[in-house]
């Protein structure tokens, strides 16, 4: 062999054994560098933030109070002076409402799914890790949640404990765990098969931390893509309860509230009636093909 | 029904259409029928049909005494509001499912063997089925349970009105009667789902 081909082998063999630590922050990067060449990805994450800036910063993009309503402006169509998005059933401006009602429907939205992700999340890898009579028993509980189709579930539990933003919260979170144990339970018995699970636990790490560092950096990654498209279904669902008059009470703002309180307006105001809904259906979209769009830069199977 | 065959459609032809327009097209249809709030889109279509072009009736089921072909015009709006949802989580799914299938070799083997393009989709179509089955009986469900919204647009006396009505009432036994019947609906249909699954698919019979 000559001088340069063991010098060839030799470096190889340097860089082999300085892989070990290279493959995680590798893979994120190529997933970030994925996203960022994909358009509709970024299109609909600054139109995400838009919509929470918005939300958030209510009162500095608008000087109206969203609960004064005037007697004399009531309906106004779209592009009245003053009112550029109209006015709805007692005078109170939409573009204030609407930005009002962003901060309860985001809310109503996200929280559910951050607590069903906490509990679910939890429930499901230690179902999955754990397995044996521990795993059976969370999961049959979980199908027993499963007998009734979702809505029906949340506007049941709402209609037992009444109405109010936190019931619709609460019964929207219960509604979302079953799900959440499910998939997460399904990534980590997976992950659990996986060899280097295996030789770190044959090298005698201990349980907590195999999962740690090896499980948990495995299964976040699916659950989390699960979770953001769960919050554009429950967006909706938590709309379509205050749309019942099970969720927020009037007269605080809210997507779906609005939505039916102008119900009433259509063959007055059509279009004004018809915004409040297509905010919700715009963020419930914008979530939706988020979580589509990471989804598809975290698929190795996919990019090859 | 006419959610799911659109939905299996849609979704058929954007998988084997994959990466070219029809797929993106079909994708983006599926993804706005799974993001659409169908009792927004159940308001939308009653101001676009009825209140600003009198195509069709707003609401109500119409009159025992009309004849049927203008009572079936009372059905038109919340057919279309209901079978969208279905359609856009079917279409979704079926478009991941064939996806899936066509990436396996026996797939290759049978358009190598020379098959025509029908014989392998009937093929794929048949391990499609299942995964497909299933999430009909669950969105079936989510369909007994949303109609809720869309009678009290449409305001149409079903057993979503009726849950409706005993919520505010705060009518506690009509509104367990209620759910528990749409409940164990539910859970025969899933049964059913899977039996059927278990007559297509010989490896779920073990």
């Amino acid at each position: 062999m000559s001088d340069a081909t063991i010098d060839f082998v030799r470096r190889e063999l340097l860089a082999q054994a300085d892989a070990p630590a290279a493959p995680t922050p590798g893979y994120w990067q190529s997933v970030r560098q994925r996203l960022a060449r994909d358009p509709v990805t970024i299109a609909v994450s600054l139109v995400l933030l838009a919509i929470v800036v918005i939300s958030l910063g209510a009162p500095l993009v608008t000087h109206y109070d969203p609960y004064a309503g005037s007697v004399l402006a009531r309906l106004k169509p779209i592009g009245t002076p003053g009112h550029w998005l109209g006015t709805d059933e007692t005078g109170r401006d939409l573009w204030t409402r609407l930005c009002y009602g962003g901060r309860l429907s985001l809310l109503a939205g996200i929280l559910p799914v951050t607590i069903s992700l906490l509990i679910g999340g939890f429930l499901g890898i230690l179902a999955g890790y754990a397995g044996g009579l521990v795993g059976t028993l969370i999961m049959r509980t979980m199908d027993v949640f499963y007998a009734f189709p979702s809505i029906l579930l949340a506007i049941a539990i709402c209609g037992l404990l009444g109405n109010g933003l936190s019931n619709s919260i609460l019964a929207l979170a219960v509604v979302f765990i079953p799900p959440m144990v499910r998939i997460s339970e399904t990534v980590t018995t997976q992950a659990r098969q996986l060899d280097f699970v295996e030789a770190a636990r044959a090298s005698g790490t201990t349980t907590l931390q195999v999962i740690r560092y090896h499980v948990l950096a495995n299964v976040l990654g699916p659950i989390l893509v699960y979770a953001t498209s769960l919050i554009s279904v429950s967006i909706i669902l938590s709309a379509g309860l205050s749309f019942l008059g099970l969720g927020v009470t009037p007269p605080r703002a809210e997507w779906g509230l609005m939505l039916n309180s102008l119900r009433q307006a259509i063959y007055v105001q059509p279009y004004v009636a018809a915004l409040p809904g297509l905010m919700i259906f715009m963020t419930s979209m914008c979530f939706n093909l988020m979580s589509d769009g990471v989804r598809s830069a975290m698929d190795v199977k996919l990019n090859k | 029904m006419l959610g799911f065959s659109l939905g299996i459609a849609c979704g058929l032809t954007a998988a084997l259409y994959h990466g070219r327009w029809p797929d993106k097209l079909f994708s983006a249809i599926s993804t706005t029928g799974v993001s659409l709030p169908h009792y927004w889109c159940a308001i939308v279509l009653v101001m676009f049909c009825a209140v600003l072009h009198d195509w069709l009736p707003a609401q109500g089921m119409g009159d025992d005494s009309l004849p049927l072909y203008d009572r079936l015009q009372y059905l038109v709006l919340p057919v279309v509001t209901l079978s969208l949802i279905p359609m856009g989580v079917i279409g979704r799914l079926v478009r991941a499912t064939v996806l899936e299938i066509i990436g396996m070799e026996f797939v290759g083997a049978l358009t190598a063997k020379g098959l025509t393009r029908w014989p392998v989709i009937r093929h794929i179509g048949k391990n499609a089925a299942p995964p497909v089955l299933a999430l009909m009986g669950l969105q079936f469900g989510y369909l007994l349970g949303g109609s809720i919204l869309v009678e009290t647009v449409f305001n149409w006396p079903g057993s979503g009105n009726l849950l409706n009505l005993a919520i505010f009432r705060r009518d506690i036994p009509v509104l367990q009667a209620t759910i528990l019947v749409l409940a164990s609906f539910f859970v025969v249909l899933n049964l059913l789902v899977d039996i059927a699954q278990a007559a297509i698919d010989p490896r779920i019979r073990r």
